[in-house]
């Protein structure tokens, strides 16, 4: 198989980039993983899917060191050694379209084949979804939440909105019953608060009180042009388009101005979405007049395709 | 023993920086073998400070043979040998001549069979162009490729040049996870690292 990558290279069929990533496809044919037991295997699996997301190269591995940490602490105990409880409950930071949501849903499966959780789900809430507008009925509305979540991880996203509204919003009311829930649910329910950096670390500042709560915390950097690039790919990939070469160079440049003029917004997966998302309505529109187009035809997403979206 | 190769796009300094650093390693002249995809095998010694003038130089695709020479680290009580190859720069496009992409496709094989990977960019076209037209996208897959291995390492060349202080910041900003050393091949800077980083993997 790799050989007949690199022969096309020499027929000037693919580009070396292109071979590059096909190459890295078929793997290295050399370091097969060993045979291992199921339940290693399974877990192998899952830190195999988060390894396969761009990026994010901090976030994995501090959720490499954070499994071993759990098996470890998992393996001491067997031998009656003094084990530290193992506190799960995490703050995510970063821009929308970082990947939170995504890492979650990994971690609860891979918390799950650990042995942490019993279901491993997720539950995602924002602050409608647990507090209420009359007095007594936020605790009732998170306690059912809580009650949904039981097993699994509950993400809350902008979760300093609940802090929003001082001190006699409801909001406070949502946080105090989810804090002692935490404590008495001890070891089947883990519990994320998502959102951006700045908010998240002024809702942390006004509640000394979470921070121990919540011991871990990951933060979700921007991606760089490239990932972006890549992630850009991936999706044509999943849905079976190809970029043209000058469409390549185009993307590329695209998310490079982007990502000079508008850094601040810019530098999360959804606009990339939307631009592939509107590439290929601009495909169908360019080809639906063609009598019978081919299939690379319908494969190719021109240069033409790629067009600036406004995210609002 | 411990194969390293060294990739890059064309004229970024892959083959000063083998010759400059086997020069680090106390070298003054080298073995070197020359492997043509197609002209089979030679193999000459030469001194180093000639070997630089003959092989490095301003032209791209000057290598166009895989160039390898075996040179030594200091290794526990005694040394240790590795190979160290430097190859023919990888292009963005579909190069016309056909014995160009035969070498490249040369390069891709090598790859594929090293153990460690040295990829040079250049700093000074990065501050001078832009990140994009001075990095390609090559070099974005050939990092990702680079995570298959032992050893990858970023080395962030021409540190020497006006503003490239400024590339090698953005270089790193576009590469995180990844260990971005810069150098330069001509002033030999930053080499005390890469020497490190050849020990940890040799
Ligand atoms: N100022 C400066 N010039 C450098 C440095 N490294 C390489 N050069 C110059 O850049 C040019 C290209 O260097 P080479 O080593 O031949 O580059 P290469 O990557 O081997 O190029 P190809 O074999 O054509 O792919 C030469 O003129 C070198 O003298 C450096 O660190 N600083
Ligand atoms: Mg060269």
């Amino acid at each position: 198989m790799s050989r007949e990558i690199i022969t096309m290279v020499e027929n000037g069929e693919v580009t070396v980039s292109e071979a590059l990533s096909l190459l890295r496809k078929v793997g290295m044919g050399s370091d097969q993983p060993k045979q291992e037991p199921a339940r290693n295997e399974r877990i192998a699996a899952i830190k195999q899917q988060l390894d396969s997301l761009i990026g994010l190269h901090s976030v994995k591995e501090l959720i490499n060191e954070i499994q071993a940490f759990v098996e470890i602490q998992q393996r001491r105990a067997a031998f009656n050694l003094a084990a530290d409880p193992i506190v799960l409950h995490s703050i995510f930071m970063g821009n929308p379209g970082t990947g939170k949501t995504t890492v979650a849903r990994i971690i609860g499966q891979l918390f799950l084949e650990m042995g942490v959780l019993q279901k491993g789900h997720l539950v995602e809430v924002e602050r409608a979804d647990l507090v209420a507008e009359y007095i007594g009925q936020t605790a009732q509305r998170t306690r059912e939440q809580l009650r949904r979540a039981s097993g699994g991880i509950l993400f809350i996203d902008e979760a300093y909105s609940l802090a929003r509204g001082g001190e006699k919003d409801f909001g406070k009311e949502a946080i105090d019953t989810i804090v002692k829930t935490m404590e008495d649910q001890r070891s089947n329910l883990v519990v994320i608060l998502a959102g951006y950096s700045a908010p998240m670390e002024d809702f942390l500042e006004t509640n000394p009180g979470l921070r121990s709560r919540f011991p871990i915390i990951i933060r979700f950097p921007d991606y760089t042009t490239f990932e972006l690039f890549r992630i850009a790919e991936q999706m044509l990939q999943q849905r079976e388009y190809q970029l043209s070469k000058a469409a390549r160079r185009k993307l590329l440049a695209m998310i490079e101005e982007l990502k000079r003029t508008d850094s601040v917004n810019f530098g999360n997966a959804r606009t990339i979405r939307n631009i592939i998302e509107k590439a290929i309505r601009k495909q169908a529109v360019r080809l639906v007049n063609l009598n019978s187009p081919t299939r690379a035809q319908l494969m190719e997403i021109a240069a033409e395709d790629l067009q600036e979206v406004r995210d609002d | 023993m411990r194969r390293m190769i060294v990739v890059g796009r064309p004229n970024v300094g892959k083959t000063l920086f083998c010759l400059s650093f086997a020069e680090f390693l106390g070298m003054q002249s080298v073995n070197m073998n020359f492997v043509s995809c197609d002209r089979g095998c030679t193999s000459r010694t030469i001194s180093l400070s000639e070997a630089k003038t003959l092989l490095a130089g301003q032209r791209e695709h000057q290598t166009l043979d895989l160039q390898s020479m075996i040179l030594t680290l200091p290794w526990g009580k005694g040394r240790k040998q590795f190979e160290l190859i430097d190859t023919t720069g990888l292009a963005d496009s579909i190069d016309f001549e056909p014995h160009i992409r035969k070498a490249m496709a040369h390069t891709l094989q090598c790859m594929r069979q090293a153990d460690v990977i040295f990829h040079i960019l250049d700093c000074s076209q990065v501050a001078r162009l832009g990140f994009l037209k001075g990095i390609g996208e090559i070099d974005c897959q050939i990092a990702e490729f680079g995570q298959l291995k032992k050893g990858y390492v970023i080395l962030a060349n021409k540190i020497d040049l006006p503003y490239a202080a400024e590339g090698l910041e953005r270089i790193i900003m576009e590469f995180p996870g990844h260990k971005v050393i810069g150098i330069s091949a001509l002033t030999k800077s930053g080499f005390k690292e890469v020497k490190e980083i050849a020990r940890k993997f040799v």
